[in-house]
């Protein structure tokens, strides 16, 4: 969504991001989108205004000495929020001028190099320090009202802190936005955020003032449109002095990957929705520290995709950490991810071919599928057995075993019977051992010769040909093996076999 | 030793299978059985289990019945459409796929994914030994069908 904006929108992603190439290569490839609630309706909002500086910033960078003649088809727009921060303040003497050089001056390198930016910017907030550096620390400090800072910043410098103020929420909220592309980037790319973004900061700066400066010399102070200018300054203000502290814009740009990329989808778009909700307002007091909050609460709750965690409302001292945790939420999914990882890991030496494979989704298939296969199995292997069963029941002797136990007939004729014949089965089941092949053989060949009455006979007569054992000591095996549903787990031995049983 | 029995580890060891199968031997005899095959041989497993798995006792318990188990299945999913993100999309993919899982799993249904994974342990190393157990009684009963008592020692796959 942030790609369309720059791009349908007409928002002069060239632009803003030439110098920050990083940002460009994640850009196109990327097709995670951050969620329209966050961004839409304020981008809705401010496209409109800023249609005006789009064309005018572009032609700005195309040619720059073809300025004046782009920026008057524009001027309109500067021009309302010129006027606007000087009804506001009266000192537009006192601040028009002063960082008019600076800009002016490194208005063409401004656009090829970061650092010139970044000085470029700087510079005036150093240079008036009696009206810019309280702002800027009005603007570090915190966004709790932007309306205060709003007199400050035009009392400064109308055209830079309008301009700013526009093009750096503007390139805020678009940095915000793609931060959330590359979001899976790893902290690394913090630096060049804050950096680009502060150039962008400084560009509009430049690209704005230098309009204004124009303009201001025209000085047409247009207060018919100070309302609707206002509240877009507002919104602006707010996110232009986050700009400044390039610790804020981190603290928003992390938050705002965090916000995008939410381990709980409902929490996400909630938060998102609740920083929609606010930005839309256009409150003075709202934008960043809304956005931050939101972040930062999203982040809180998120699971952690993002190792970006802030103190929720602490965002001026938040830094992006790597693999650090900052708060109990984290902490806890930190925790459980390892149990989870764990537990795959063991999963994976139960189902077979695994090992290769990683990542909770693959080796979620590979389980179902194994599960499933288990299942059908032991689902044919149980229509076997029920076919064969007919034949199982009658197997069951009466003559042959009620011969040989002194128990009572019934209790053969019965399937408790089926405990010597289950015994001489099991036997012949787990006749592992040599004590038990000969009997195997003279089974079977009981069992041949028995082959007409093999239902009747041909467990019974298995009985008497186990010279090992004799029918009581099956039988009082077996019993006890039924009868106990835990036995001891070593593995047997044909000596062993009764312990097993027991 | 309350430790093996614990651990999935307890599935595999030969005595255990033994059991199962003259254990399933013994109830296939019956005549009176109320259930199917394949329930009478997934409850004894869940009895061979011993109660401390969810899943066995979910399967003893009567309501997860192979008949109810078809027609849960076809409940409608709700379909969670959001615009937009690899990682919800992919955050989904994760969800049906527990919710499968789960499904799969007797009475796992609603369960956290940690504890969803460990009774698939549980439950994957006891499948595994009804197999073997099943399909060695299967062949024995078989061969005893058919009139000829095979030596079935290496029916039973010992892992041991």
């Amino acid at each position: 969504m942030d790609k369309n904006f720059f791009y349908t929108a007409g928002f002069p992603t060239a632009l803003y991001f030439e110098p920050t190439t990083p940002w460009q290569n994640p850009l196109p490839p990327s097709s995670e989108q951050s969620p329209d609630c966050f961004l839409t309706p304020t981008w809705d909002k401010s496209t409109e205004p800023f249609s005006n500086f789009d064309s005018a910033l572009s032609s700005m960078v195309s040619s720059p000495g073809a300025s004046n003649s782009a920026i008057s088809a524009d001027g309109l727009a500067i021009q309302e929020l010129i006027g606007k921060l000087r009804t506001i303040d009266n000192n537009s003497s006192e601040v028009s001028t002063p960082p008019s050089h600076p800009f002016m001056a490194a208005k063409t390198p401004y656009l090829g190099n970061i650092n010139a930016c970044s000085s470029v910017y700087t510079t005036p907030l150093n240079s008036p320090p009696k009206l810019q550096l309280p702002i800027m620390n009005q603007l570090v400090k915190g966004n709790t009202s932007m309306t205060p800072n709003l007199p400050a910043l035009s009392a400064a410098d109308p055209g830079f802190a309008e301009r700013a103020a526009k093009f750096s929420c503007f390139g805020s909220r678009s940095f915000n936005g793609r931060t959330s592309q590359f979001g899976g980037t790893s902290n690394v790319d913090l630096p060049y955020r804050s950096g680009p973004l502060i150039s962008n900061g400084g560009k509009l700066h430049r690209v704005l003032s230098s309009p204004s400066l124009k303009v201001a010399g025209s000085s047409p102070p247009v207060s018919k449109n100070l309302t609707e200018m206002r509240s877009t300054d507002t919104k602006m203000e707010e996110p232009s002095a986050s700009e400044l502290n390039s610790r804020k814009r981190k603290s928003v740009s992390k938050g705002k990957p965090t916000l995008r990329q939410p381990a709980n989808a409902g929490k996400a778009a909630e938060k998102n929705g609740e920083g929609n909700g606010k930005r839309s307002k256009s409150s003075e007091n709202g934008g960043i520290k809304v956005e931050n909050d939101s972040c930062n609460m999203s982040s809180g709750s998120d699971g952690g995709k993002e190792k970006q965690e802030e103190a929720p409302k602490d965002y001026i001292h938040v830094r992006a950490r790597r693999g650090q945790a900052t708060d109990s939420h984290s902490l806890a999914e930190r925790v459980r991810r390892e149990k989870i990882s764990e537990r795959m890991k063991l999963l994976q030496d139960l189902v077979p071919g695994c090992n290769k494979v990683t990542g909770k989704a693959v080796m979620l298939d590979e389980i179902i599928s194994y599960v499933q296969q288990l299942q059908q199995q032991v689902e044919f292997l149980s229509m076997k057995l029920a076919s064969v069963n007919p034949t199982l029941e009658g197997l069951f002797t009466k003559d042959g075993l009620s011969s040989h136990h002194p128990h009572p007939a019934a209790a053969y004729h019965h399937h408790h019977h089926l405990d010597n014949s289950a015994a001489a089965a099991t036997i012949n089941l787990f006749g592992q051992q040599n004590q038990y092949l000969h009997n195997n053989s003279q089974v079977e060949e009981e069992a041949n010769t028995n082959t007409n009455n093999i239902d009747e006979f041909g467990q019974g007569h298995l009985l008497p040909k186990l010279p090992s054992f004799s029918e009581d000591d099956l039988h009082s095996l077996v019993m006890m093996g039924f009868g106990q549903k835990t036995n001891n787990r070593t593995s047997s031995s044909s000596s062993e076999l009764k312990l097993e049983l027991l | 030793m309350s430790t093996l029995e614990s651990t999935p580890d307890r599935w595999k060891t030969v005595s255990q299978q033994q059991i199962y199968s003259m254990k399933l031997i013994q109830v296939l005899r019956r005549t009176d059985r109320h259930f199917t095959v394949r329930e009478t041989a997934d409850r004894l497993l869940a009895v061979s289990s011993g109660g401390r798995t969810r899943w066995s006792r979910a399967i003893l318990s009567n309501r997860l019945s192979l008949n109810m188990m078809n027609n849960r299945r076809r409940r409608r999913h709700k379909k969670v459409r959001v615009s937009g993100e690899i990682r919800m999309k992919k955050k989904e993919a994760f969800d049906r796929k527990t919710r499968v899982l789960g499904e799969l799993v007797p009475g796992c249904r609603k369960l956290s994914f940690s504890r969803l994974i460990d009774e698939a342990e549980d439950y994957i190393a006891a499948l595994e030994m009804q197999v073997r157990a099943m399909s060695a009684v299967a062949g024995v009963l078989a061969g005893a069908g058919a009139g000829s008592l095979p030596a079935d020692s290496d029916k039973l796959g010992c892992n041991n």
